[in-house]
């Protein structure tokens, strides 16, 4: 009895420390397959490669860089990796959420030493506030002295700043209470927002509470529903031009056969019980064309409704749908409209919460210039300097990306 | 084996293997002269020998240190070189310097064969952290050895023991002693600084003594019985005792080769305090070329000499609970002063721990973390203990309804690791129980393997996910 319980015991410990050599074995046979399945080239969850293991040199085996990157290989190469590192940070989270049954916090961190909470009332994930730091400060101080001297400088252009509410520094964040001297909107707003002068029209959207933020955004990314985007850009562009209506909705579409974890989720490491869906508020594009990088597109390369409506999609759950469904973070490109309300043009400052809106504003400009100044080195001086055409400057971006030394510099005149 | 043993070294240390190489060579061609020479000679030899293995070992961890406090108080100038510590250099000097002793004492013969020499100074599963295996614990098993199904078996429920104490234990805590250090005293308060501590004192356990099984049983799996390094230490009910328990590889090295040569015990008071003093300060020394652990060493000898003198006298008296917090909170200032080697650091944690900066100091009690912590603390207090000894002999006595089973296996002297997951052992005790019974400790035992295969599956995820794997044994 013991003698068999001995077997199979060290037989499946021995599987389970040798399962990367296993499937490294089995990659070439007729389960390979299977083994594909199993032992993937790219973690969506990652949001990376996974590493080959390196050819072996005398230079990198005596420096310890080719050990180094044998061991990333090794890592990497274990099978069902992504599985392994969710099941980690839910037994941890158990754990955790054990421990908060006699503290009854309304939220509690997904991992040992995560920097994202899990919300149950929610069922969200939302990065946890930071601390009001001097460095912090002093960076939307930066930040709004370039802004206010770009404005200064360009009298014939008029300048809007969409102040975006963040989860991670919002006020109805839930975490709010719970760390001390927060960085939340009002923190931002009286450091950068309330610093800009006259010539920079500021539009204040903080969230009110937290049903307000998770129905704003998406439970497990720090993004804005398509629909939310839409309701802020129809008040901005008539702000913008009070003679202009907003882009016609011809459908609201909520994608909800296909889930969604987002960035917070990834993150986070935690998958919560019901995921996201896409939506989007779609709007006439036919007459669209978008530049990029010297060759012309289509409009609807901005938002892949007729892919998802067929079903071609990563099957990865954690595929990043936001950047998959609208597109990816860009440095410079345009959109055209002929059939705009106006010929007037707009210079788009951006960060990734402008993917599912900027589309929007080319209804009402004939012109829209965007301009991402964490893939460009461009600044927004060259931008109105190289196109004179532009009457209106629109900066759509988190403070974050305002107050960071790309944002800086792509906004000092 | 001594090529898996170079490899494995060679893969963190490419460079250093060469180092390990001249160390294995002169060690035994020292062990070799030692004893086919006459008495004269062969004590020049050892001097010599022991000089060389010192001299290494000093130049590598300790020439940084000790220039740097001579350039500061004679105000010189002499350059310093920051060179990185050869991985386990602490721990296979002292193995090489046992063996070359062990032979100038003709307590065992040199071994000729180099390579059985060097598998034994450079022997994998223990190599980096320990423990330290003394030659005559294991020369009869350099040339013959049994691997046994058993053996394996019962080596590999050690070393997921092990595994499942550093990755699954120790990291965590870890990463909660690590937060509140890092954000120092006046943002943790009286709150985070004794929980922060706590964390420490479990970390150091479960790391050091996670590897030490998993070594212990590797070694198994090899067919190899090294003696056990730790043996509940957390139980104790005194400092002598906790020294007992903790790093015992450590602890009986300085024992044979340092505190006994000097005289031991058997001397005058005056003389019995240096003896003593000598061993602690090496053995704080020997942790890391640092003042902290010199203060470390020296904090107890202090507690030592005080329970020598005085409190054992007192302790005697009071109730064992009493003893025990004693001994806890002595442990839990001698990881302070093992952890900060910054002593500014240390003065600034001091006083968060006796308030200077409130109960939660800077910090939200949710923001500290330290409220998220407690089913791990149970679980590490659980795991201190000799929970799964007493369930085990609870199990045999119910089964055979004998309540003699000899000596525990956390008992202070035991030494051998017999009985650690040797399931044939248990069941060898059961022989004569009713066959109910016989069937009741086989499913037990299945329940165990199936746990532990639960927990190695729980620890590779760990591994992998790789969001806290620091080695804070690295210095040695």
């Amino acid at each position: 009895m013991n003698r068999l319980r001995s077997i199979v015991f060290s037989t499946i410990c021995i599987l389970v420390l040798g399962c990367i050599l296993i499937t490294k074995g089995l990659e070439h046979s007729p389960f390979s397959s299977v083994i594909a399945n199993v032992c993937k080239e790219t973690s969506q969850l990652e949001g990376r490669n996974y590493e080959h293991f390196p050819k072996p040199k005398l230079s990198t085996i005596i420096d310890a860089s080719f050990q180094a990157d044998f061991e990333q290989a090794v890592a990497d190469s274990t099978p069902l990796r992504d599985q392994a590192l969710l099941l980690n940070a839910g037994l941890q989270r158990m754990s955790i959420a054990c421990a908060n049954r006699v503290f009854g916090y309304s939220c509690y961190p997904t991992f040992y030493g995560s920097n994202w909470a899990y919300v149950p009332s929610h069922d969200a994930v939302v990065q946890k506030l930071n601390t009001a730091s001097s460095n912090y400060l002093q960076s939307m101080d930066r930040a709004a002295s370039s802004i206010n001297a770009l404005a200064d400088s360009h009298e014939n252009v008029s300048f809007y700043l969409l102040a975006l509410d963040r989860p991670d520094a919002s006020d109805a964040n839930p975490t709010v209470s719970y760390v001390s001297n927060p960085l939340t909107y009002t923190t931002v707003d009286e450091n950068l927002y309330s610093k800009l002068g006259p010539a920079v029209t500021v539009s204040r959207h903080p969230y009110l509470s937290e049903d307000d933020l998770f129905s704003s955004l998406y439970r497990t990314d720090h993004h804005w529903h398509t629909s939310t985007a839409y309701d802020r850009y129809a008040e901005q562009v008539v702000l913008m031009n009070p003679s202009t209506t907003p882009a016609a909705v011809e459908n609201r579409i909520s994608y909800d056969s296909i889930d969604f974890f987002g960035a917070c989720s990834r993150t986070g490491l935690c998958k919560p019980q019901t995921p996201d869906h896409v939506d989007d508020v779609v709007i006439d594009m036919s007459s669209f064309k978008v530049t990029l990088n010297g060759t012309e597109y289509a409009g609807d390369m901005l938002s892949h409704s007729e892919t998802y409506l067929n079903g071609n999609i990563n099957d990865d759950v954690f595929t990043n749908r936001y950047a998959e469904y609208f597109h990816s973070d860009w440095g410079l490109w345009q959109i055209d409209n002929p059939a705009a309300q106006s010929d007037r043009s707009l210079l788009i400052v951006r960060d990734s919460y402008g993917c599912c809106t900027e589309r929007f504003y080319a209804a009402n400009y004939a012109h829209v210039y965007v301009i991402d100044f964490r893939h460009t080195e461009l600044t927004a001086a060259q931008m109105l300097a190289e196109h004179p055409d532009i009457s209106d400057v629109l900066i759509l971006m988190g403070w974050n990306n305002i107050a960071s030394e790309a944002g800086i510099r792509g906004l000092t005149p | 084996m001594l090529l898996a043993s170079l490899f494995f070294y060679a893969w963190g240390e490419p460079t250093y293997v060469v180092l390990m190489l001249v160390s294995i060579f002169a060690n035994w061609l020292s062990a070799m002269l030692i004893e086919a020479s006459g008495t004269k000679t062969r004590r020049v030899l050892l001097v010599v020998c022991v000089a060389l293995n010192l001299f290494a070992l000093g130049y590598f961890k300790y020439q940084a240190f000790l220039l740097t406090n001579i350039n500061s108080l004679l105000g010189l100038s002499i350059p310093v070189r920051e060179l990185s510590l050869p991985i386990g250099i602490s721990f296979y000097t002292l193995q090489a310097l046992s063996y070359v002793v062990d032979v100038y004492r003709r307590e065992v013969p040199a071994q000729r064969n180099i390579l059985y020499l060097g598998m034994y100074i450079c022997m994998f599963p223990q190599l980096v952290a320990g423990p330290i295996v003394r030659y005559q614990t294991i020369q009869e098993q350099i040339v013959d050895r049994q691997e046994t199904l058993n053996d394996f078996a019962s080596g590999m429920r050690l070393f997921i023991v092990g595994l499942a104490k550093k990755a699954l234990l120790a990291n965590i805590v870890g990463s909660l002693a690590t937060s509140m250090i890092t954000k120092g005293g006046s943002a943790i308060g009286t709150a985070g600084s004794w929980a922060g501590l706590m964390a420490y004192s479990f970390q150091i356990l479960f790391d050091f003594s996670g590897y030490s099984d998993m070594a212990i049983g590797l070694g198994k799996m090899l067919g190899f019985s090294f003696l056990r390094n730790f043996n509940y230490p957390y139980i104790s009910n005194s400092v002598s005792g906790f020294w007992r328990r903790w790093h015992i590889s450590l602890s009986s090295f300085f024992r044979d080769y340092i505190y006994i040569p000097l005289g031991g015990n058997r001397v005058p008071i005056g003389r019995w305090i240096f003896n003593t003093a000598t061993v602690w300060f090496l053995t704080g020394f020997w942790h890391g070329a640092a003042w902290n652990y010199i203060l470390w060493g020296l904090y107890y000898l202090a507690l030592l000499l005080l329970e020598r003198f005085f409190l054992n006298k007192v302790l005697d008296r009071l109730p064992g609970f009493v003893r025990h917090i004693y001994v806890v909170i002595a442990f839990m200032f001698g990881w302070l002063l093992f952890w900060c080697e910054d002593l500014s650091v240390m003065g600034g944690y001091l006083a968060a721990m006796f308030g200077r900066y409130g109960f939660l100091g800077s910090s939200t009690l949710w923001e500290l973390t330290i409220w998220e912590y407690w089913p791990v603390f149970i679980a590490c207090a659980l795991a201190s203990t000799p929970i799964v000894p007493w369930a085990k002999d609870a199990l045999i006595r119910w089964a055979t309804e004998n309540n003699e089973l000899g000596k525990p296996l956390y008992d202070e002297k035991r030494l051998s690791t017999d009985g650690m997951c040797d399931y044939d052992q248990i069941l060898g005790q059961i022989e004569d129980a009713p066959a109910s019974k016989k069937l009741m400790v086989n499913v037990v035992l299945t329940a165990c393997d199936l746990i532990l295969v639960a927990f190695l599956v729980m620890s590779i995820c760990s591994v992998i996910s790789g969001t806290f794997n620091p080695f804070i044994y690295f210095r040695f």
